[in-house]
């Protein structure tokens, strides 16, 4: 059962390649990869010290760095969008993987007098947080499904739209950089010590990032009657789990299948009409294998002629905010009609299974691409997006 | 705010599962007794909360008649939605005090994973080999209710034709402790049948509620329990105003009986607030306030007591 095609009115982003979405676009499409020794801590005990930080003035607005992140994100989308609805009327879902890991930290290192840290270790204190400094309503929801939160943010929001929660609604994913989730995939030999370079043969692992973004989304029938401006479409939403390992995924792709084919299913759109695959593409080499097994299951004959991405070569992977900045990434390539290249992919490890993009932007013809978000937990998660001109009411 | 129930969702299995203890040997036993209920050992070095979900699925499994070897239904058909405020915190902590005090190399690998808020709802995926939706909400207040809405909402879209739904925490002394020190515990003590300050909260044991669920109009269902008939909230101004779920017995509805309630203040089924039901703003509890919104006007025994109630249904 598909939910009402919603619109994107609004986005806004930070990432290592800047402050706003202006950046992160202009940014993508000259191949920037502004990766550099970790900033945030010491990480020289790691085997690895690269990381993908967000070197712009964040203002301090909020009790921690991953707060401050999703307000500047958040009130970017909202200027996009302009605000034409009560603000009980606005929902807001959150995605986010370590929030309340600096907290922790901290008060592990400093046994404060202050009692209260602990709320800070409460992701629903996030979304307080930002609902009270965005002028935001009382639905609230934060979501943790790993590395897959940000994609499963946008689609509960829509969700919400769907059944009449509320008429706006705020789908925000953040992350800062945390020695613990470092420090986490550094043991697991997770990470390249170069720049990330995802679907290439001499691909070693992730690099990781921080940063947030935001969507304003609103069901199209409201956007259109109030004239607003639409990036694009969120037309439907899948997602699933391989149900096999803690951390690996299935190397088939099975449950990644599952995802793009559900969501598919539920824009009821054909394998053919993709696109472009705004790819989860981390780096490492099973997810980049599996993902890539998945994408060929589920478009069939379509995936060799399917063009390919990662954005993670030059935002690195940031975790609850991954989905978020890489479905704005899949919007602007709607609406630009261009999709960058993956940059530092030189040889790829996939070629004649799917259509990577490496070197240089492409254009695009098609009106549908799709967003991969994968996760630890085996989490899958699949976005549709539409080119807003695509879709009558 | 009341979600709208557009379709009915029968609950045919659950389970509360609260580990009493008076000391560590007393938890390492009833650790033991899971993994030896599950035969399966490993499950001691998960986090509590992820050892507390399986026990408690295991047996609302049983409870609802679904044979350890029936697969029946497709995996893809299958999902598992868990709330919880704290996630795999003991877990984290682990992983975060070792990293802090002792460096990378004292840390152990395997803890950081296990102790994502995910790690739960995996573990139940994998064990079961539920390949439909996974969603953690890891949320406050709000992770129960939260959790409960979107098992019924897959349910309800068709994204799932069964949905595990897990709500509990299992606090950590570290936080614990930290808690009990704040400004938000109760100054009255926590064995007092009210709580006069409006912020403030009551931590109890460990607690973790399992449910089944299956839309009420699936034919396999001879004599659905339960039904999830609303939820309130979840109201966020203040931290003891919460959300409130309600069932129904189905069987008794000509009585329009409440049989259950989770209220979501926060953590689960009456672990954070377990003296007092949060207020709403009318001055009503937050059960009574979901239950005149419903239209039931009826006495809140069960509903006040969702434990007693749910293993009720279990038995």
């Amino acid at each position: 059962m598909a939910f009402q095609p919603i619109a994107v009115t609004g986005i806004g982003a930070v990432t290592a390649l800047g402050g706003n979405v202006n950046s992160l676009w202009s940014g993508l499409l000259a191949g920037q990869r502004p990766f550099g020794p970790v900033r945030a801590f010491d990480a020289q005990s790691c085997r690895v010290d690269l990381a993908a930080e967000v070197s712009v003035a964040v203002p301090n607005e909020g009790t921690c760095r991953t707060a401050d992140l999703a307000i500047m994100s958040g009130r970017e989308a909202l200027a996009d969008s302009q605000r034409t609805v009560a603000a009980d009327r606005i929902g807001l879902v959150v995605a986010s993987t370590g929030m309340g890991d600096a907290a922790l930290e901290r008060a592990l290192r400093e046994q404060p007098r202050d009692h209260d840290w602990w709320r800070q270790c409460l992701k629903g204190t996030l979304a307080d947080e930002l609902a009270t400094i965005l002028e935001l309503g009382e639905i609230r929801q934060v979501i943790n499904t790993a590395c897959s939160s940000g994609a499963i943010a946008i689609a509960l929001a829509c969700e919400g739209l769907d059944a009449g929660d509320y008429d706006m609604a705020l789908a925000i994913g953040c992350d800062e950089l945390t020695k613990i989730t470092y420090s986490g995939f550094n043991s697991l030999r997770a990470l390249d010590p170069e720049p990330c370079k995802p679907f290439d043969i001499a691909r070693r692992g992730m690099t990781i990032g921080e940063g947030s973004g935001c969507l304003v989304l609103e069901r199209l029938a409201d956007a259109r009657r109030k004239a607003k401006r639409i990036h694009a479409l969120v037309v439907g939403a899948g997602w699933s789990c391989d149900a096999s390992h803690l951390t690996a995924p299935d190397p088939g792709g099975k449950g990644a299948a599952i995802a793009i084919t559900k969501a598919l299913a539920h824009a009821n759109v054909l394998a053919g009409d993709v696109g472009f695959v705004n790819a989860h593409g981390t780096g490492t080499q099973l997810n980049d294998s599996a993902e890539i097994s998945a994408i060929v299951k589920a478009l069939g004959k379509h995936a060799s002629s399917c063009k390919v991405h990662s954005v993670k070569a030059s935002t690195g992977h940031c975790m609850g905010a991954a989905g978020t900045i890489e479905a704005i990434v899949a919007i602007l390539s709607l609406q630009q009609g261009v999709l960058p290249a993956t940059a530092g992919l030189r040889n790829c490890e996939f070629e004649g299974c799917v259509d990577c993009v490496k070197l240089d932007p492409r254009r695009l013809d098609k009106a549908f691409g799709i967003s991969n978000s994968f996760g630890f937990g085996g989490n899958d998660a699949t976005l549709v997006f539409a080119r807003s001109d695509s879709w009558a009411c | 705010m009341l979600t709208k129930m557009e379709h009915r969702v029968a609950v045919i299995g659950a389970h509360t599962f609260v580990p009493v203890s008076d000391g560590d040997s007393a938890v390492w036993q009833q650790t033991q007794k899971i993994a030896e209920s599950l035969g399966q050992a490993s499950l001691r070095r998960l986090d509590p909360l992820s050892q507390y979900a399986i026990y408690a699925v295991h047996q609302a499994r049983l409870a609802a008649g679904i044979a350890a070897e029936e697969h029946s239904m497709k995996g893809a058909q299958c999902g598992v939605c868990v709330g919880t405020a704290l996630g795999a915190q003991n877990t984290r902590i682990r992983y975060a005090r070792r990293l802090a005090l002792h460096g990378l190399s004292a840390t152990n690998p395997i803890d950081f994973p296990d102790s994502i808020d995910g790690a739960p709802a995996a573990h139940i995926a994998i064990r079961w080999g539920l390949q439909g939706p996974s969603l953690t909400f890891a949320d406050g207040k709000g992770s129960a209710t939260n959790a409960l809405i979107a098992a019924c909402r897959q349910l309800a879209t068709g994204r799932a034709e069964r949905m595990y739904v897990v709500m509990g925490d299992a606090f950590d002394p570290f936080i614990r402790n930290a808690m009990a020190q704040s400004s938000l515990a109760p100054q009255i003590g926590i064995t007092s049948t009210s709580i006069d300050d409006s912020n403030a909260f009551a931590l109890s044991n460990d607690v973790v509620l399992a449910l089944i669920l299956q839309p009420l109009d699936d034919t396999s269902i001879d004599e659905p329990p339960v039904e999830v008939v609303g939820f309130l909230g979840p109201n966020r101004d203040k931290l003891d105003w919460g959300a409130a779920s309600l069932f129904r017995d189905v069987t008794t509805q000509n009585k329009r009986r409440a049989y259950g309630d989770l209220s979501g203040a926060a953590l689960i089924a009456g672990a954070w607030h377990g003296v007092a039901a949060p207020m709403c703003k009318n001055g009503l509890s937050c059960q009574d306030n979901a239950l005149n919104v419903r239209g039931y006007r009826c006495g809140l025994d069960d509903a006040r007591f969702p434990n007693l109630a749910f293993q009720r249904l279990a038995r």
